[in-house]
């Protein structure tokens, strides 16, 4: 198979050579096994393409067989590369441009948010960021198994979400679950009215329905206080969607219990630090720095940001001062006044979570001193709505 | 010792005890020699190898020449004529006597 002469690979050198023992000489490269090509004769002139590594020894034998070769042709990239040997921007270019991609491909540049219908992008995109994943992110400061749950667990919404890397490309892939719906009772389904408390009702006002309780009685948990069914004279019962405001007044009791000692978490007035140099988002740790932290001590960990300072001048260097604090628990004893404010603040704490819908009519507070620390029981009297839906079944036998 | 350098040794030795040499003929007008013991004369026009056992002269207009494996030459170019030496061409009557 002829070589073609346009593919001349890496490095070929086509040689003349004149006089001496022509064909003794290429015997004895045929002889050595050096790969000639396109051997030619002319005007008593042999030439021939060979390696360029092979020459040197080519010329070793020509001298023997006194033939005198010189170089008439050069092929080859390499060839073609060493005309611009002087030129070192064409090889630092290169390479800059390499170490750029390579430096680049380290960082986050975008992140695309796909399958989401009610959640909004900037939701997600918040997410993102709160665990560390946003455009200019050092790829390997943050876990996306990490950002997976945190969104599964902080968006209730999510069903399923895929966080993944592709380069420089972050996908986040979510599936939302469908939104809770209240369980109400449409409006055209009967019901009825019942008790969701035991109280004593002190306003009834029936929108739709047959009220089934008078102002004044006093009412169990369950008791139906409007009915759906109602007589229509003559054609028999028709059922409907109750409605109806009923405000009871609602008696409960509370308690509240402190101890006297009690465990305390102190911060200890010694703190550990370790200083980040930050080159855009990567850090990198100052090797003075040596805080050992076990597991079992019991530690918080906050940063700082600031700008490193040089003789009093700001420079755009940033650096991150990790403040690590550590904390030992220690028994407090405290004194009745003490405890008796923080079971105030325990029982404020209630009041604002479990009776912010309901009226407050009276609260009577009494403290029960123990043997080991303070009991605080408080008696309720509250105004609230009592009535919850209940849908009608009919059974037809 | 790797397995393909040895079965290249044993190919080599295999050549160099070889008492016949081969000649295929192509329709492309490439003549490929296998075991040439020598390059005897090459010109533009004509080209004599000494093979095992004779002589062979190719002739033809602006021939040219390349080696590939050990001993192995392909002569292509315009080949008229392929002419063997008689002198060192075995006599088969002398060995039916």
């Amino acid at each position: 198979m002829k070589r073609n002469k346009k593919n001349y690979g890496f490095a070929y050198v086509r040689f003349g050579g004149i006089g001496g023992f022509q064909e003794k000489f290429l015997s004895a490269l045929i002889e050595n096994d050096i790969e000639l090509y396109d051997i030619s004769e002319d005007k008593c002139v042999i030439s021939a393409l060979v390696k360029a590594s092979d020459y040197f020894f080519i010329c070793k034998l020509a001298k023997k067989y006194a033939v005198r070769i010189r170089v008439i042709e050069k092929h080859g990239l390499y060839f073609r590369l060493y005309g611009y040997r002087q030129r070192w921007g064409l090889i630092i270019g290169p390479m800059c441009c390499a170490v750029v991609i390579l430096i680049l491909s380290q960082f986050v540049w975008d992140i695309r948010i796909t399958g989401n219908e009610n959640l909004s992008r900037s939701q997600l995109y918040s997410l993102a960021n709160d665990c560390g994943i946003y455009p200019g992110a050092y790829v390997h400061n943050f876990l996306v198994s990490e950002c997976e749950c945190k969104g599964l667990a902080d968006i209730k919404l999510l069903s399923w979400i895929s966080v993944e890397r592709e380069g420089s490309r972050i996908y986040i892939k979510v599936k939302e679950r469908e939104p809770l719906k209240v369980e109400e009772i449409p409006a055209e389904m009967p019901c009825n009215i019942v008790s969701d408390y035991d109280c004593q009702l002190i306003s009834a006002t029936v929108k739709r329905g047959v009220k089934c309780a008078e102002v004044g009685d006093g009412i169990k948990k369950g008791q139906l206080l409007i009915s759906g069914a109602v007589d229509n004279n003559n054609d028999g019962m028709i059922y409907v969607h109750a409605e109806g405001e009923l405000v009871a007044r609602c008696y409960q009791t509370e308690e509240f219990y402190l101890p006297f000692t009690q465990e305390k978490r102190k911060p200890l007035s010694e703190n550990k630090y370790t200083t980040y140099f930050m080159f855009g988002d990567f850090s990198v740790r100052s090797p003075f720095d040596n805080v050992e932290i076990s597991e079992s001590d019991d530690i918080s960990y906050r940063e700082e940001y600031g700008y490193v300072n040089i003789f009093g001048i700001k420079t755009p260097l940033r650096y991150k001062k990790g403040i690590y604090t550590f904390y030992e628990k220690e028994q407090v004893t405290y004194r009745r006044e003490d405890v008796v404010k923080q079971l105030n603040q325990q029982r404020a704490d209630f009041e604002a979570n479990f009776l912010r819908d309901d009226k407050v009519v009276s609260a009577e507070s009494e403290f029960v001193s123990e043997k080991d620390g303070i009991r605080l029981r408080v008696k309720y009297t509250v105004d609230r709505n009592i009535g919850v839906k209940q849908k009608i079944s009919l059974i037809y036998e | 010792m790797n397995v393909n350098k040895l079965a290249l040794k044993y190919d080599k030795l295999k050549n160099m005890t070889r008492r016949h040499s081969f000649i295929y003929i192509s329709d492309d007008g490439c003549v490929n020699v296998e075991y040439c013991h020598k390059v005897l004369k090459f010109e533009k026009e004509q080209i004599i190898l000494q093979l095992a056992k004779s002589e062979v002269k190719i002739i033809g207009l602006e021939l040219r020449m390349e080696n590939y494996g050990y001993k192995n030459v392909r002569i292509y170019g315009k080949i008229h004529s392929i002419q063997f030496d008689e002198s060192g061409r075995e006599d088969n009557s002398s060995e039916e006597e």
